[in-house]
């Protein structure tokens, strides 16, 4: 039957005629996704001759090396955030500033790993050192050969993001204990200019620049000029004790295949214990263990959720309370929960 | 004798819907005797329903004749299903087949958008926090005081060391502190 008598609605009823096109654009959708599929399975395992490792620190080199300029949009579930960036390097000090453009006016400058955010509806300050930026490079030095058990990389051709012509990547995972990536990263310099979290069937959570200027005359002394300048704010620096999880009390019976321990800290905010925080990665994804004290009046319901591709699960244990989050499937956030004892 | 009164007035009204339809008009009830002002209201108004409902191009009166016409369906009599002639209206088949349409577009819609999101209980008690009756408990303060420490302390990746930090302070919320 030709597409003229199957879409005519004059032609025989019009209740098949209907079901027909509908059957049709259903049929079309799924053969386009099938091919789709085989197109990505026909993308040989070893086209980038760069293995994982290269490829990462190539990645992680190039926001090292370049200044750049440029607006990046978060879009995870529902929500939305949009900024306003600025990367200056000198080949040792990094500098960024962020003006988050959506929400509370807010903005964050970054010296290596000192952060401090200027929240200018409240007229506060915060400052605060942010190791887990220092962590990281050694962590893929150290970890190099573990991301490759738990990653594969594949090149999935060329794309145009905000401008620039981008190389796709995907970064799969090997087991189910974690998400895979899509990254487009630009061709020449590896910079990063988006970035998925793949979740076993949809995109979760996406990072991109919808412009960006490479190159740009970004001047590292205004930035730091803007990051003491706090004339007006009031000052807040955050207080963070370095412990280790067995001094607290805790420890895992057993390792969550690929993520390691990276830091583990108890905070304090005006005066009010913070729950113990410790923190694990696999080098790609990590997950925050939070620990405190039970209370009934506050912890009524566990429970899982998530924002983007951030999953929570909350539960009772014992006499304490648990929150687990992390940029991993539910069941891995469960079985954190399952393998964590306390000790004492 | 109000009641009367109403009842033809009912009759009448059904007589010229009946025509509008383009079915067979009661002539007896057109033939009633009544308000001549009333009679050219109601067909005015027939005619601008009907123009709405195909959706018509049509300049739309003026909003002193909308404001009579939204007036007069207040005051239209509420009538039981039963008394409406069991004939159905012309342009019945229309809105049937709109909404068989409509039934099967949803019907895909919801084909695709399962296949989409996959099943539920692979993502374990999802489905217990997305009921309706209980809200997301990220929409506690203190569950999203802890998702930002969460970014700003973990959260970071090898591949995005920078455009991690960048993620974050996108994406984060203002401290609770």
């Amino acid at each position: 039957m030709s597409d003229t008598l199957s879409f005519g609605f004059c032609q025989g009823s019009v209740r098949s005629a209907l079901w027909r096109r509908c059957r049709r654009s259903v049929a079309l959708l799924v053969s386009g996704a099938c091919a789709a599929s085989v197109a990505l399975a026909q993308v040989p395992a070893n086209a980038e001759a760069r293995s994982l490792t290269e490829w990462l620190t190539w990645v992680h080199e190039a926001a090292r090396q370049r200044s750049f300029t440029g607006t990046l949009v978060v879009s995870a579930g529902e929500a939305m955030s949009t900024s306003k960036v600025w990367h200056a390097c000198d080949g040792v000090q990094q500098m960024e500033r962020v003006d988050v453009l959506n929400g509370a006016p807010r903005t964050i400058v970054r010296r290596n790993n000192e952060v401090i955010t200027f929240d200018a509806d409240n007229k506060l300050a915060r400052l605060e050192k942010r190791e887990s930026i220092g962590v990281l490079p050694e962590l893929l030095r150290t970890q190099e050969g573990r991301i490759a058990d738990h990653y594969r990389l594949q090149a999935q051709g060329e794309d145009r993001v905000a401008g620039h012509i981008a190389q796709v990547f995907h970064l799969e995972a090997k087991d189910a204990w974690r998400f895979g990536y899509r990254v487009w990263v630009e061709k020449k310099t590896g910079l990063l200019l988006k970035l998925q979290t793949l979740g076993p069937q949809q995109v979760l959570e996406q990072v991109a620049f919808t412009e960006l200027q490479l190159d740009a005359p970004v001047s590292m002394a205004k930035l730091k000029a803007l990051m003491s300048d706090t004339q007006g704010y009031r000052v807040e620096t955050a207080q963070l004790q370095k412990t280790s999880p067995e001094a607290q009390g805790w420890r895992l019976r057993e390792a969550v295949p690929g993520f390691v321990s990276l830091s583990c800290h108890t905070s304090s905010a005006s005066g009010v214990a913070r729950p113990l925080q410790w923190v694990f990665s696999d080098g790609l994804a990590s997950v925050s263990l939070f620990i405190e004290s039970f209370d009934p009046k506050r912890h009524q319901r566990g429970g899982t959720t998530a924002s983007g591709a951030t999953h929570v699960l909350t539960q009772r244990v014992g006499s304490h309370w648990l929150t687990v989050m992390g940029e991993v499937p539910p069941a891995t956030l469960g079985a954190f929960v399952e393998r964590l004892e306390r000790i004492r | 004798m109000k009641q009367a009164d109403d009842t033809e007035d009912d009759q009448r009204a059904m007589a010229l819907s009946c025509v509008w339809d383009g079915e067979p008009a009661d002539n007896e009830a057109l033939a009633l005797n009544g308000d001549a002002a009333d009679v050219r209201a109601r067909w005015h108004r027939y005619a601008v329903i009907g123009d709405a409902l195909r959706g018509d191009d049509r300049p739309l009166p003026d909003g002193h004749r909308v404001a009579a016409i939204m007036a007069a369906i207040e005051r239209e009599p509420m009538r039981p299903s039963a008394v409406r002639p069991e004939s159905a209206a012309a342009n019945d088949a229309v809105w049937r087949w709109k909404w068989v349409a409509g039934v099967a577009v949803m019907t895909a819609v919801g084909a695709l958008s399962w296949g989409l999101l996959g099943d539920p209980t692979v993502w374990g008690g999802r489905s217990e926090v997305s009921k309706p009756s209980q809200p997301p408990i990220l929409r506690q303060p203190e569950l999203e005081a802890l998702l930002a420490e969460h970014r700003q302390y973990g959260g970071l990746s090898a591949v995005q060391v920078s455009s991690g930090f960048l993620r974050n302070a996108t994406y984060e919320l203002p401290a609770k502190r």
